[in-house]
């Protein structure tokens, strides 16, 4: 640990980013998502928007959706609450970070907990936009004759600066291990995971660029905004990745373990606000075009 | 620029993305040189078979009206206006026609036109393979 900074200083910052990783996690962003759905319900009433709901939608089911919204917004207070136990335990036991680190697991496990709830969310928007697609039933079909391509949605001196990081981060990794001396298993799981995690990013974007729209339903215009915000998001997750990987392994260089909580948070929190943060400001659901939702006898090609 | 296809047509799908395609380079709507999706692209895009997309491509690459250049992508041919208003459909029907009339001329009965024909379309598919 460096003698210039003091275990309290440390322990503030922890607990401040900590904090901060409680509030936006299980109150901040689940707020968000309740509000979007709430939004959808009051201005897109199944009388005017049938297509929205793709199975039927009587008030018993309005009722059970809005019981099912209170019970997710319960879970994820509950969360908040345990997060607020944890922290106000360490600040009246006196924790203090272990000096050879280890103690990110916690947060990490924390972050899990904090992401069962909005992992629910998304597997439930996957099954739904699954029953749109199924029973989508239009005999008209329209797209656009202009091919698309990654840089028209993102800049190449961001997906430079993600593939740049990304060696630096294995090459750092790579040449401070003795492959010889360590033939350890655990340094061919990282140097794997990183590479499918990377890998996986660039799938990702490459399903949402060349692949069928998720929602069949949607105008042109918010698909190109949405392959815009995937772009993004992904090569801002590479590019964080890449970073934390490369933090994390100078920590150890230096032995500055005891910030390990600190910068997992961070990292946990930037994934959050850059994944879901930036999907939220960029698709503002007030500004998303449902008419495509409409009844006009026959479904409309958006 | 959009295209447009109607699943319950009686045109084959292929045959309209053609037609689209060549109706677009004929109103300036894709001018030379102009980049086209890729066949998965616009598979996905209008929930087609690639296969039907690679077949309407492969059309339009064989009247000159596009031209694929390896990885980089299919353009729109620099000859694709003055190629794209030849319709060889009508130039088919029109010489058959023409050969078939010849055919009665010299009192030849339909189903005999039909076999001749049918045998003469086997042979040159046999010869292909």
């Amino acid at each position: 640990m460096p003698a210039s900074i003091s275990m309290t200083s440390i322990l503030v910052l922890f607990y401040v980013i900590f904090a901060s990783q409680i509030f936006l996690l299980s109150i901040y962003y689940p707020g968000k998502i309740h509000g979007r759905v709430r939004y959808i319900l009051e201005q897109f009433p199944t009388a005017d928007y049938p297509k929205l709901y793709p199975t039927k939608f009587d008030q018993g089911k309005a009722d059970k959706g809005n019981r099912k919204l209170r019970f997710y917004m319960g879970v994820n207070y509950l969360i908040a609450f345990i997060g607020a136990v944890i922290l106000f335990k360490m600040i009246n036991s006196g924790y203090r970070p272990a000096p050879e680190g280890g103690d990110e697991i916690f947060v990490m496990l924390y972050f899990f907990l904090q992401a069962a709830p909005l992992l629910y969310a998304e597997i439930k928007e996957y099954t739904y936009h699954k029953l749109l697609r199924e029973n989508y039933t239009s005999n008209t079909r329209t797209a656009d004759l202009k091919p698309r391509r990654l840089f028209d949605f993102v800049s190449p001196f961001s997906v430079a600066a993600a593939v740049v990081l990304y060696v630096t981060m294995m090459y750092l990794y790579i040449t401070s291990r003795d492959f010889s001396v360590q033939p350890n298993i655990e340094i061919y799981i990282t140097i794997f995971g990183m590479t499918g995690m990377q890998i996986m990013f660039a799938a990702i974007v490459g399903s949402h660029l060349y692949g069928k729209k998720i929602n069949p339903y949607m105008s042109h215009e918010d698909q190109m905004t949405q392959i815009g915000v995937i772009a993004k998001i992904m090569v801002f997750a590479s590019i964080g990745a890449s970073v934390f990987m490369t933090i994390t392994h100078l920590v150890d260089q230096y032995s500055l373990e005891v910030f390990d909580p600190v910068i997992s948070s961070v990292y946990f929190q930037f994934c959050v606000v850059f994944g879901i943060g930036f999907t939220f400001r960029t698709l503002r659901i007030e500004k998303l075009n449902f008419d495509g939702f409409k009844d006009t006898g026959s479904t409309p090609s958006p | 620029m959009k295209i447009k296809v109607d699943i319950e047509s009686p045109d084959p799908l292929f045959a309209q993305l053609v037609e689209q395609i060549k109706t677009a380079v004929q109103q300036d709507a894709l001018t030379p040189g102009d980049a086209l999706p890729s066949i998965r692209q616009l598979a996905n895009d209008l929930d087609l078979n690639n296969k039907t997309v690679a077949k309407a491509y492969r059309m339009l690459e064989r009247d000159s009206v596009i031209q694929t250049k390896g990885y980089r992508g299919t353009f729109v041919h620099p000859d694709a206006k003055a190629n794209s208003s030849i319709d060889l459909k009508s130039w088919v029907s029109s010489k058959l026609t023409e050969t078939i009339q010849t055919f009665r001329n010299a009192g030849v009965t339909d189903s005999e036109i039909r076999i001749a024909f049918a045998d003469v379309l086997n042979n040159r598919q046999t010869g292909r393979e």
